[in-house]
């Protein structure tokens, strides 16, 4: 008994120092508490608003973790990491579109509606401009929470308020969630031999689906392809790999770099499809898209055509915390095969082609308007040669 | 002795230790924060971050979280060469390169919207429509927005290194160093003929005065009838508000504030009301004090608010220095008129921008006043047309 006792306060005591060791750091902090205590105190005196204790707080880790200058590295508190969860699990339905910040007029753009969504079904369009949710009025400052305030249980409803660029029109729509799965992949064939596949974003099922719309276009007489990455925001990085593998022949597929001298390469096996193949990007290409277009481009296994991509080139890190709190840290960053550092750099086309205005503004363009597919075509029929 | 009396040892003391370092983690009644979880972030932010990074911006950040928290847009921490900057403002100086910009519609670059006279800017050619692909080695694109914006706002002696691309596509690097520039408050032209359009660019001390000479000059040549832009003003001058109502306002009350203690101040005119009709152009960045100028105004039949709802900010604020040179901004009174609650003011004639203007300044970094549909339909009003 006497030894249990002993043995208990020997791993106490150990834990215990190990864990309040860096408490000794309390010098650092008696500086802030000095400061903060002046703040609170003008605060309490001047503020003409109401002050929540908590919220304070709250906004004290917050602030601490944001002060690296990182957007991606964030503080979330036990209800924010909460609802973060369960966002990602898929416990909230949505109604089937892709948003992106618009900063030239610092609205909600709609980058892509999805095939028999809640949303084309209701007649949503693509750069449609999202500027209310139920009785919420929204504009960029609000794109952070637009998707709390669009997605809720499967079939309640949604009264979401858009604004057409192309009509110049507002439009209400009163939409029902629904929980789709949505193809990530989709395939057609463009000219005889022309086979056409667009990637949506990298989820699990996205590299199968890929070689069997490929087989299919090979059956159908598909002696090229070209691969439509725009729009694609990322995701899943094991995935992606496994798409680079399928193309190129040997080498490096991507580097991880953690910052401090830390690096990890993933190679290519042997096996591969060297069918001629044209890849199509813009600057809504990120992440996971940039780590493929990249690699196709560095190992000369694909021309690249459109917009430098955006640079999203990082890894976040979700840490929870015993409290219940979490953080969100970037902690490291890919690197292409020839050392291209993704993030804040993109992935540049080698051949450029911009859309006019008119044409970015329009919803959904022809073949024959698409400027950048017309020269994908062009490109993909003089490497088939 | 038994394994099973090591381990429940073991158990029970590893047990204690995370319980205890859990109710640590939170704060006690006396402390604004807990000490443990700040170091236990810092350790983690530290080891895992795949950059270096310094422990005194977290705790800039720290403070800066602290008043953000009480998601007042116009209460927050300023930085002590952020409170520099600010001071310097209130003066209607900045120190800069001279250029105004918007993102470009692809925002992989930007756009010069305005080059100010007399900048550094000014002097190495830049022109408005050039665009900004780089900034010293950062390239101009949403995935680098925070480094872009602190380079754009460096106030340093070093010289920063602008790559630009001009209208016939050559590209030329422009090394510019920061220089103090003054802005004017305001910027007038006659439109339409008989139409005086103010832009209201800041509010600063004096700025009523300019606006007021601006009006008798064009009273003078015979334009009577005017628009005031304050559609893009978040930062008036509190005092200059109280002013500038009072251009057109005759006697009575205009509007009162109220403080934390309860104490409340009339703001009465004092001086006779222009008689003439103005059209106030609104947008959701007229933001601050400046509503409260709306809000008042709008009940006036010979005047007009044209355009979107204003941001909504009832306030009025005061800059408050701290020993080492940061400040706080605090809204310390509510303002109102006639006890109605503040909240975004709706303009009478509700028109928003033409995506046609918004095109053609990120394409061509011009404002073009004919498509600017906002200030076509105050010219409208003004001469009697239906809107």
């Amino acid at each position: 008994m006497k030894k249990f006792f002993i043995i208990t306060l020997i791993t106490f005591s150990i834990t215990t120092g190990v864990l309040f060791y860096t408490v000794d750091a309390l010098d650092k902090t008696d500086v802030i508490d000095g400061k903060l205590n002046t703040i609170k105190d003008e605060l309490d005196s001047r503020y003409i608003g109401e002050i929540d204790p908590l919220k304070l707080e709250e906004g004290i880790y917050k602030g601490f973790v944001a002060g690296v200058g990182d957007p991606y590295t964030s503080y979330f508190t036990p209800s924010e990491f909460t609802t973060f969860m369960e966002s990602t699990t898929g416990i909230y339905a949505g109604i089937g579109v892709q948003m992106m910040l618009d900063k030239t007029d610092n609205s909600i753009s709609i980058i892509e509606v999805f095939e028999n969504s809640p949303a084309q079904k209701a007649g949503i369009l693509p750069k449609d401009k999202i500027i209310g949710a139920d009785d919420t009025k929204l504009d960029g400052d609000d794109f952070e929470i637009v998707p709390d305030l669009i997605k809720g249980k499967e079939g309640t409803s949604v009264m979401v308020t858009i604004y057409r660029p192309s009509e110049d029109v507002e439009i209400q729509f009163d939409i029902i969630r629904e929980n789709v799965v949505y193809p990530s992949v989709d395939y057609k064939m463009l000219e005889e031999d022309i086979g056409y596949v667009e990637i949506r974003s990298f989820e699990e099922l996205t590299y199968t689906q890929l070689v069997e719309g490929i087989q299919i276009l090979e059956n159908s007489g598909a002696k090229g392809l070209v691969l439509d990455l725009r729009n694609n925001p990322g995701g899943l990085l094991h995935i992606v790999e496994q798409i680079v593998d399928e193309f190129i022949p040997s080498g490096i597929i991507v580097s991880i770099s953690d910052g401090k001298g830390g690096k990890q390469d993933t190679l290519a096996t042997e096996l591969y499809n060297d069918i001629p193949l044209v890849v199509l990007v813009n600057e809504q290409s990120a992440s996971a898209s940039e780590v493929l277009s990249g690699a196709l481009k560095d190992h000369g296994r694909a021309k690249l055509v459109g917009t430098r991509t955006y640079g999203k080139g990082i890894v976040q890190t979700i840490l929870p915390l015993i409290d219940g709190s979490a953080i969100k840290v970037t902690t490291s960053e890919y690197y292409t095969s020839s050392g291209v550092c993704i993030q804040g750099t993109g992935i540049e086309p080698d051949y450029v082609v911009e859309l006019p205005a008119e044409l970015m503004i329009k919803p959904n363009l022809t073949t024959e308007e698409d400027l950048q597919l017309q020269k994908a075509l062009q490109v993909l029929i003089s490497e088939m040669e | 002795m038994k394994i099973i009396t090591w381990i429940s040892a073991i158990f029970l003391g590893l047990g204690t230790s995370l319980a205890i370092t859990a109710m640590s983690l939170a704060s006690t009644p006396e402390s604004l924060y807990s000490t443990t979880k700040i170091i236990g972030l810092d350790q983690i932010v530290g080891i895992q971050y795949f950059k270096e990074s310094d422990y005194s911006d977290r705790v800039e950040g720290l403070y800066a979280g602290y008043v953000a928290s009480l998601e007042d847009a116009n209460t927050m921490y300023l930085s002590a060469e952020k409170a520099q900057i600010y001071k310097m403002q209130q003066q209607g100086q900045e120190k800069g390169v001279g250029i105004k910009f918007s993102w470009g519609i692809s925002s992989q670059y930007l756009v010069v919207t305005e080059v100010i006279e007399n900048s550094p800017a000014y002097f190495a050619n830049i022109a408005v429509g050039d665009r900004i692909l780089q900034i010293d080695d950062t390239l101009c694109m949403l995935s680098n927005e925070l480094e872009i914006y602190e380079k754009l706002t460096y106030t340093g002696e070093d010289s920063v290194i602008y790559t630009i691309q001009k209208q016939d596509k050559s590209i030329t690097e422009v090394p510019l160093i920061p220089t103090y520039i003054t802005y004017t408050s305001v910027k007038t032209q006659i439109l339409d003929e008989d139409i005086g359009y103010i832009e209201v660019i800041n509010l600063n001390t004096g700025s009523t005065d300019i606006i007021k000479n601006q009006i008798e000059s064009f009273k003078y040549r015979g334009v009577n009838s005017f628009i005031l832009d304050v559609r893009y003003l978040d930062d008036a001058k509190f005092e200059e508000v109280v002013l500038l109502t009072d251009l057109f306002m005759d006697d009575g009350i205009m509007f009162s504030s109220v403080d934390k203690q309860g104490k409340v101040i009339e703001y009465a005119s004092t001086t006779s009301k222009i008689n003439n009709q103005v059209a106030i152009l609104t947008n959701s960045t007229t933001a601050g004090t400046i509503e409260i100028m709306v809000e008042a105004l709008k009940p006036d039949p010979s005047i007009f608010i044209v355009g979107n709802s204003t941001k909504g900010i009832g306030t009025a604020s005061e800059f408050i220095e701290l020993d080492d040179g940061s400040a706080l901004i605090i809204s310390t009174k509510q303002l109102y008129v006639d006890n109605l609650e503040q909240s975004p003011i709706e303009p009478e004639v509700v028109v928003s921008l033409d995506t046609q203007y918004t095109l053609n300044l990120v394409t061509y970094g011009t404002k073009d006043i004919t498509l600017d549909n906002q200030i076509t339909t105050a010219i409208n009003i003004l001469k009697g047309e239906d809107a």
